[in-house]
């Protein structure tokens, strides 16, 4: 894997959260908040899955501290939006892009499950960096600017707290593979 | 000269005699006060600091107020908390071989000391 595949892995990625689906004709921007509650919780689950295969294909004790960090604090934040959600009587709703972040994540993962040694740690690392960039960039400017109900909203300006220091936390793992 | 050294050494007597500084004795009797319990809370990503200084034979009892789970682990890993979610405590009992230094295993870069014998 060169430099040039990872960047282009990463830019793929990206692209699932800021293209427009043109056949339903809406962005990120145009979803609501329970569509919004239902993005998050699929980005958090497919983090958890890398996590998972992280655990079990690295031998790399950085990978498994940062995997079992992103296993506990996606947890922690999905758990907490499902709590919210039962206290408002509510259900996320799924929607065009939670299908796409699936639909790319499990190709994702069945690529990455063909990895071993440095190289999947390698991919592993900058896949967190751009995954985390990429969600924390949706959150903070396409999600929370539109959230309408405040504890909605809280509860996301809580969570892209956690997962901008997942972002460098990442950041510093990537440097340190190099 | 003489004169001065002497008068200098009349005030310092008569300085202790009204109630100058606390001896060293009384020092060392400050160290043998009852045992407490020091509450380190865990707030956006930080240890925050205890009031009072821990000594052996106190206990410190960590909180977590954040959403993000979180540990109190020695770095040279002689003691732990359990993964502590929010809300939750966990509570160590300060000896005289405690290791003070410690950070959270999910967020190392949230570091802290006990800082026991005032080594920081």
């Amino acid at each position: 894997m060169n430099i040039k595949t990872l960047a282009g892995a990463a830019a793929l990625l990206a692209a699932a959260f800021t293209t427009t689906v043109s056949a339903a004709d809406r962005a990120p921007s145009d979803l609501n908040d329970l569509e919004i509650a239902h993005v998050a919780y699929t980005a958090d689950n497919i983090d958890i899955r890398y996590a998972h295969l992280a655990l079990a294909i690295s031998t790399n004790p950085k990978i498994h501290d940062f995997a079992n960090t992103m296993i506990s604090d996606h947890t922690a934040v999905n758990t907490a939006a499902l709590d919210l959600l039962a206290k408002l009587g509510a259900s996320a709703q799924d929607n065009f892009l939670s299908q796409k972040l699936n639909k790319d994540g499990e190709a994702l993962i069945k690529r990455m499950s063909r990895m071993s040694g440095r190289k999947f740690d390698r991919f592993y690392a900058k896949n967190e960096l751009g995954y985390h960039k990429a969600v924390n960039d949706l959150v903070e400017n396409a999600f929370i600017p539109n959230i309408e109900n405040t504890e909605v909203k809280a509860l996301f300006e809580l969570g892209l707290s956690i997962f901008k220091r997942h972002e460098k936390h990442a950041e510093n793992m990537v440097a340190s593979l190099k | 000269m003489y004169n001065r050294m002497l008068a200098n050494i009349l005030a310092a007597l008569l300085f202790w005699a009204v109630g100058g500084p606390v001896p060293p004795t009384a020092t060392a009797s400050s160290a043998d006060r009852e045992p407490l319990n020091h509450i380190i809370e865990i707030y956006k990503f930080k240890f925050k600091a205890p009031e009072l200084p821990i000594k052996p034979g106190d206990t410190v009892t960590w909180i977590n107020r954040d959403l993000a789970p979180h540990t109190a682990t020695a770095k040279d890993k002689s003691w732990t908390s359990p993964r502590l979610r929010q809300g939750e405590e966990w509570t160590l009992v300060i000896t005289e071989s405690t290791f003070d230094k410690y950070f959270c295993k999910y967020h190392p870069a949230m570091k802290a000391s006990l800082a026991l014998g005032g080594s920081g």
